[in-house]
């Protein structure tokens, strides 16, 4: 796999597990009673979490919610570093 | 995901006259969420790859679309 | 306030340039029953419905903005090296002279973007009324686009919207139901 499909698969697994996220945040807006979508929902917030970390830790933040390494400073990361998602 | 139960059709009139080759049969979309004012609790639930690709969670809202099944 | 995530909801994928398809799309980005409509329609009612309904609208406002970002990303790669030959082609020459390559928010007539195509009505059956009927509206927009784009990989972005539509469609009849859960039963006789 080269290194651009690498970062595409690692992405794709951080918006797979944001948007059982979103749905379930929706879902919990209208039905805020329902305690095992609540759990669920917490589980999927954990989730999206841990592979956003994953994520950050190889590529840098994305967002500045997460602290940058001073590894990836080091190495020339930017928050204005290319590429942009509508250029990837 | 059971398509057809989603899916209306009906026989519009044809006039000797239509200059265009007649469709005789026409097709529209009834959306899942028009069957269910408020979701049930505990509805199966696609895997989180599936879901993003099917743009749901849940198998019961997602009807699909495609220009093969040539609705217009 | 808004934190900018430097991702996009769904992996958007174009195939071919092609400026035309772009000039399409502008309908779902800066057209009545777009995406940017759509926004700021629902970003504006949550000010004043029930307490409720208030997080339908804020993350279904917020969602919004990320559909219409992966809106721009297909118009944006289908038209970006594109000559300008090819745009007027595409019949984008009116949009080539006024703004070049940049996008700008109009509909697939090059009419722009106006705030009358949203309302609110201080009525929050009203209001969501409408919301659901802009859902379906898009829904049947987001299906026509796939009726006239052959781009497979634009198509499967077009379906991921297109479904989200349902969704929301969804949530806004249960915010109604919610409403009329509220009712005063006291004053019915």
């Amino acid at each position: 796999m080269s290194a651009f499909e690498e970062e595409r698969e690692m992405m794709l697994r951080v918006q797979q597990a944001d948007f059982v996220v979103v749905e379930l945040t929706l879902y919990t807006d209208t039905h805020p009673d329902d305690a095992e979508a609540l759990g669920q929902w917490r589980e999927a917030i954990k989730e999206a979490a841990h592979v956003r970390r994953q994520y950050e830790n190889r590529y840098g933040p994305l967002s500045l919610a997460s602290v940058p390494t001073e590894q990836a400073l080091e190495i020339g990361w930017r928050w204005n570093s290319t590429p942009w998602p509508w250029q990837r | 995901m059971d398509r057809p139960l989603y899916r209306g059709s009906y026989k519009p009139y044809v006039s000797p006259l239509d200059p265009c080759p007649p469709i005789r049969v026409k097709t529209f979309v009834l959306p899942p969420q028009i069957f269910t004012n408020f979701q049930q609790p505990g509805l199966p639930q696609y895997s989180p790859e599936e879901a993003l690709r099917r743009g749901t969670l849940w198998p019961l809202f997602d009807d699909g679309f495609s220009r093969e099944e040539g609705i217009s | 306030m808004w934190v900018y995530e430097k991702k996009l909801l769904y992996p958007v994928e174009v195939g071919t340039c092609n400026p035309t398809l772009a000039k399409y799309l502008m309908e779902q980005y800066g057209g009545a029953d777009g995406e940017l409509a759509a926004a700021l329609r629902y970003m504006n009612q949550r000010y004043t419905v029930p307490s409720k309904v208030i997080g339908v609208l804020n993350d279904i406002a917020t969602e919004e903005f990320s559909h219409l970002e992966m809106l721009a990303t297909m118009i944006y790669k289908l038209t970006k090296d594109a000559t300008p030959e090819q745009l007027v082609e595409a019949g984008l020459g009116a949009h080539f002279v006024n703004h070049g390559h940049d996008l700008f928010y109009e509909n697939a007539n090059g009419v722009p973007f106006t705030a009358t195509y949203i309302q609110a009505k201080g009525d929050p059956i009203a209001d969501l009324y409408e919301d659901i009927a802009a859902e379906e509206k898009a829904r049947a927009t987001y299906q026509w686009l796939i009726d006239v784009s052959d781009d497979p990989l634009i198509n499967d972005s077009l379906r991921f919207l297109r479904e989200r539509e349902n969704i929301h469609s969804l949530r806004f009849r249960e915010s109604v139901e919610l409403l009329k859960d509220e009712r005063d039963r006291k004053k019915i006789f």
